[in-house]
């Protein structure tokens, strides 16, 4: 697990931070999951089974793209890919991300892997500047964490509107390998499509206006990336999956 | 007369009027014909009849639509694991034992008590149960990511009676389609054949109606008063016949909250102590032959911590007993009007929402079929409250306290006969469901198996040695029991933390 320091403090705790160019493939690759926002559903799914979650410690639901069968990540092996169609925005933010913010726990604050290999204290470009005001980069990373947190807040909308029309199943995933080794995945959510079809039309009406219904669309196709990922297992021959059952709870 | 019934008018705007109101306008919700009314008097104030429930409560308020959340919040709430006796056996330093609400583990499909009888050294509900564990650690029965109404282990609620009948009342009249009328009742009309024709109201229109709900509380306005149906006193089982109640503050906001109700054994009864979100309730209840109120001031003064003068009490009287009948002609009493017995194991809340389900699901469409539905309501609800006195009688009848209010509540000829053989039958065999063949039982063989291997009652199986074969099969149990004791201690959350934590977050509903 990658850990997070509110970037305040980090700033506090060293004297100076500096940071490498370039995404933080390192980090992705030690993901096994990565938060996304209703915006990015169409483009993620592309390449990632998408899911709803429910966070440990708030109890509410999130949505994520889905980066590994066994607790690890197919997708990213920590060098720099080519062959990736989409990053979602949480990966390509890394090593900052939106955390919550220690003076005020109902606030989100930037927070920053000190862990990070693009992270040190001497090469690359400093966060902040001589006079301590913020640095070009960081003034970019504090401007799309404001376009992130607007999604965010859109993504928990759309989900509430899901849950209030009772389109919300829980499932797991059942992960058969050869060899007789099983394991499950618990805890993911994806929209019922039976229930989704029996909208009324006062509510279908109010999907379309919202654009509800290409997320929703792109969300149910990304189910069929989980067969690209066994095969993505197979061809890094990390594990010999023979199939993978969906099964409703 | 196959007139239909098409306009239910409940008297009475307690918890018992606003469940019953809920229960029925949810049944009916599709029946465009039926019409529900409650009048609601603005210059009674409701006794509230019990801050603790049952598991059922979490069905009930499901099935009327309540988000638990929103219950949780409005309604001061706690979550209730299960009740704890503090010196009900014989008063000594570590007399203590549960009632938790989980059942003991396989039960249904396997008894352990015999198994837990040869090992005799953990007491019982821990030794099958991992509940009391959570309570002696004051933690919650869930966990913010489950779902509501579902948990790791069974729970009902601690809540405050008044704030409850509130958010009933609000989700009665603004999603149900209650009609509310605030008024005071001045007479009630019967007609020819003795059926209840029409409320009179003090200062609006005469309210006719079809069928009647008697939730008027103690008075029994409709039920006892205008139908005469007679009060049957159960005052020589259950001897206890005052209660005097306080609301105290924490000392502290962080001070932890109980997941269980305390009942403390006292010289002439025992002491509730309940733990809501922002304040306990504590209250004795007594009877009025073996002690005097300022007797009984002194012992609550003295449990709660102050001077007696500080305690302000609320005196409450009561009498143990039921309506002979509960469903006479036209009209059913529900909650205080149909009974009321002490507030042991909190029964009081479970029977309304029995009764008012029963109601719900049974009324008849036409008037014809009433006295053949309410001929069955009543054998069925006479039976429940001759069950729920046995098993409170039950709490005290194995205690071995040498005080004279101990002694007289144990003595022979006060115990209901069907106890009297079912403790004959106990003391050769556990208690099996098979002991409890009505469909209406109340309280499952599992509640009494807590209540008497936590009072020490010792079961002979010296001739029932064929329920000793599956050791291997208890042993694995027992110890499963202990890893989801570990399990669940090292995952729940405080009982505080969690009631904290919704005033931000929220159960979800999947």
């Amino acid at each position: 697990m990658t850990t997070f320091t509110p970037l305040k403090q980090a700033l506090q705790l060293q004297a100076k931070v500096t940071l490498t160019d370039g995404l933080d493939w390192n980090d992705m690759s030690t993901q096994i999951q990565a938060s996304i926002s209703v915006d990015e559903f169409v483009s993620a799914s592309s390449s990632y089974p998408i899911f709803f979650i429910k966070n440990s410690h708030s109890g509410s639901f999130s949505a994520i793209a889905l980066l590994g069968l066994q607790q690890d990540n197919i997708f990213f092996t920590g060098e720099e890919s080519n062959d990736i169609a989409y990053i979602p925005n949480s990966l390509s933010m890394l090593p900052f991300a939106l955390g919550a913010d220690p003076d005020n726990s109902k606030k989100l604050t930037t927070c920053i892997n000190l862990q990070s290999q693009l992270v040190n204290q001497s090469e690359g470009s400093a966060l902040l500047n001589e006079d301590n005001t913020s640095s070009e980069r960081l003034k970019q990373v504090t401007q799309e964490f404001s376009g992130i947190f607007q999604q965010h807040v859109s993504t928990e909308q759309f989900i509430s509107v899901l849950i209030e029309c009772n389109l919300l199943m829980e499932l797991e995933l059942n992960i058969q390998c050869s060899g007789g080794e099983n394991t499950t995945i618990q805890g993911l959510y994806l929209i019922n499509e039976q229930q989704l079809n029996s909208l009324t039309a006062e509510q279908q009406l109010l999907f379309l206006e919202r654009g509800f219904y290409p997320p929703i669309m792109a969300m149910l196709a990304s189910t069929v990336q989980i067969n690209r990922m066994i095969k993505l297992y197979k061809q890094k021959k990390m594990k010999d999956i023979n199939s993978v059952n969906m099964k409703v709870v | 007369m196959t007139e239909p019934i098409k306009k239910i008018v409940i008297v009475g705007g307690g918890a018992a009027g606003w469940l019953t109101a809920s229960l029925l306008a949810k049944h009916h919700l599709n029946n465009q014909s039926i019409k529900i009314t409650l009048i609601e008097s603005s210059d009674i104030p409701t006794v509230g009849v019990g801050e603790g429930t049952w598991p059922t409560m979490k069905n009930t308020l499901h099935k009327i639509g309540i988000d638990e959340n929103n219950f949780l919040r409005q309604c001061n709430a706690s979550f209730k694991q299960g009740n704890q006796f503090v010196g009900w056996y014989d008063g000594s330093e570590n007399d203590q034992y549960y009632h938790p609400f989980s059942a003991p583990q396989a039960y249904g499909k396997f008894d352990l008590s015999p198994y837990w009888m040869q090992k005799a050294e953990q007491n019982f509900a821990s030794s099958v149960s991992f509940q009391p564990s959570l309570c002696d650690l004051n933690l919650a029965p869930k966990r913010i990511t489950d779902k509501q109404y579902q948990g790791s282990a069974n729970y009902g609620y601690h809540l405050d009676a008044g704030k409850f009948s509130q958010l009933l009342k609000e989700h009665a009249v603004n999603n149900l389609g209650v009609l509310h009328v605030i008024d005071t009742v001045e007479t009630v009309k019967l007609d020819e054949l003795g059926n209840i024709a029409q409320i009179e109201l003090k200062t609006s229109e005469s309210i006719v109606g079809d069928f009647f709900v008697d939730c008027s509380g103690f008075s029994s306005l409709l039920l006892g008063k205008a139908l005469g149906v007679p009060f049957v006193k159960k005052t020589d089982c259950l001897i206890t016949d005052r209660a005097l109640a306080v609301q105290l503050p924490y000392d502290d906001e962080n001070e932890a909250i109980a997941s269980h109700t305390k009942s403390v054994a006292q010289s002439a009864g025992w002491i509730w102590d309940i733990g809501l979100q922002t304040r306990r309730g504590v209250g004795y209840v007594y009877s009025s032959e073996f002690t005097t109120l300022e007797q009984a001031q002194q012992t609550l003064a003295d449990y709660v911590g102050v001077e007696k003068e500080d305690l302000n009490a609320k005196e409450i009287e009561f009498t143990a007993g039921h309506r002979e009948k509960f469903w006479h002609k036209n009209c059913v009493a529900i909650g205080l009007s149909a009974g009321f017995l002490e507030p042991l194991e909190a029964a009081a809340l479970m029977l309304i929402e029995i009764s008012a389900d029963h109601v719900a699901q049974q009324l008849p469409g036409c008037k014809s079929l009433l006295p053949l539905v309410a001929d069955r309501f009543n054998k069925e609800m006479t039976l429940r409250w001759q069950k729920v006195i046995d098993f409170l009688k039950l709490h005290y009848v194995l205690s071995k306290r040498e005080e004279p209010f101990w002694q007289a509540i144990r003595a022979s000829e006060s115990i209901p006969e069907h106890l009297t053989q079912q403790l004959q039958l106990w003391q050769y065999q556990p208690p099996h469901e098979y002991d409890f063949s009505s469909s209406v039982e109340t309280f499952p063989a599992a509640s009494y198996s807590y209540i008497l291997y936590g009072m020490h009652f010792q079961t002979d199986l010296s001739n029932r040695q064929h329920l000793l074969s599956k050791t291997e099969m208890a042993e694995k149990l027992f110890s499963m029991n202990n890893q989801t004791t570990e399990r669940l201690t090292k995952h729940l959350p405080e009982h505080r933390a969690l009631l904290t934590q919704l005033k931000s977050n929220s159960f979800q509903a999947i």
